[in-house]
């Protein structure tokens, strides 16, 4: 019994949502495990977080996103570590780094000016938020005002159409929040570099 | 000269700036980096997410260009069109500074 909860202990997947303009809460979740003895082992899936047992420590964790294929990895990886960034891996484009915080400066980011920080944005935009909007202005938009008709028009609907409404109004909900959320912390971004 | 590359690039970002004024000579990332550190007191301090973002940026807009890699490091070196824009640059950070001190700049 104490070896097993002792087995159990050892490591933990922890299932963790963050929208596409989350990167910064992400990475905050990520320095409040490791502070209170969780190290990042792996992503498992999309949202699957694996921890292992550790030593508590202060460590930063940053994410950077990149959609050029044709960039030069090593010589991305090499200019981190040189900087004292521990490479981690590349996860569906984002790029995972971190560095005890003992060996940085306060506040260390892997951006040091709020332009490259919303370049970084402008390339999440683009490869990820665009497709996003062109699924839900040409699949999900006209299916929940379609499934709208269908309920409405009828007296009694069946319990599909009423499940089918449901579910594409929940998806129209969630996708509309990712876009206001993305918005605001771009221009809360943008702001900080106006003033 | 390429006008939308000048809107971009003046007024120049101070990273912008001294990663292209250090490529006057041929660096690398980090030489750049550790240069900049060392010429400003150890006041700008460039991140490795930014220098990366500006590199690529820089040379994809031809300001400066690939020279050889030296152990996974990629070499850089300003381009002429670079330098065109790096000396209007400069001419204005010293039109601006010279104002600063009340003297008034005289036009060609």
């Amino acid at each position: 019994m104490a070896s097993n909860s002792k087995k159990q202990n050892y490591s933990k997947t922890v299932y963790r949502y963050f929208s596409l303009a989350d990167f910064e809460q992400e990475q905050e979740y990520l320095r409040r495990q490791h502070q209170a003895g969780w190290k990042l082992e792996k992503i498992m899936y999309a949202g699957f977080y694996r921890f292992t047992r550790t030593e508590p420590e202060d460590v930063i964790y940053q994410l950077d996103f990149n959609d050029d294929n044709t960039m030069d990895k090593e010589d991305y990886i090499q200019l981190f570590s040189d900087c004292g960034w521990e490479y981690l891996w590349d996860y569906s484009n984002w790029s995972y780094f971190r560095k005890p915080a003992s060996q940085a400066d306060d506040n260390e980011e892997i951006f040091s000016d709020v332009e490259s920080k919303l370049q970084m944005m402008n390339r999440v935009f683009r490869s990820r938020m665009i497709p996003v909007a062109v699924i839900f202005l040409l699949i999900v938009l006209p299916q929940l005002m379609k499934k709208y008709n269908d309920v409405i028009s009828t007296e009694i609907p069946t319990i599909l159409d009423v499940l089918l409404f449901t579910i594409f109004l929940t998806a129209s909900v969630i996708y509309t929040t990712m876009f206001v959320n993305f918005a605001i912390r771009y221009r809360k971004l943008r702001r900080r570099n106006i003033r | 000269m390429d006008d939308k590359i000048k809107r971009v690039y003046i007024p120049m970002t101070e990273t912008g700036f001294y990663i292209l004024f250090c490529l006057q000579d041929e660096m690398h990332g980090y030489n750049i980096l550790q240069q900049v550190l060392s010429m400003t007191g150890q006041e700008i301090k460039i991140s490795p997410g930014t220098m990366y973002g500006s590199l690529s940026k820089m040379e994809k807009d031809g300001l400066i260009h690939f020279v050889r890699e030296e152990d996974k490091r990629k070499i850089y070196k300003i381009s002429e069109l670079g330098q065109e824009i790096l000396n209007i640059e400069l001419k204005r950070i010293e039109r601006l500074y010279r104002n600063s001190k009340g003297e008034k700049v005289n036009g060609q």
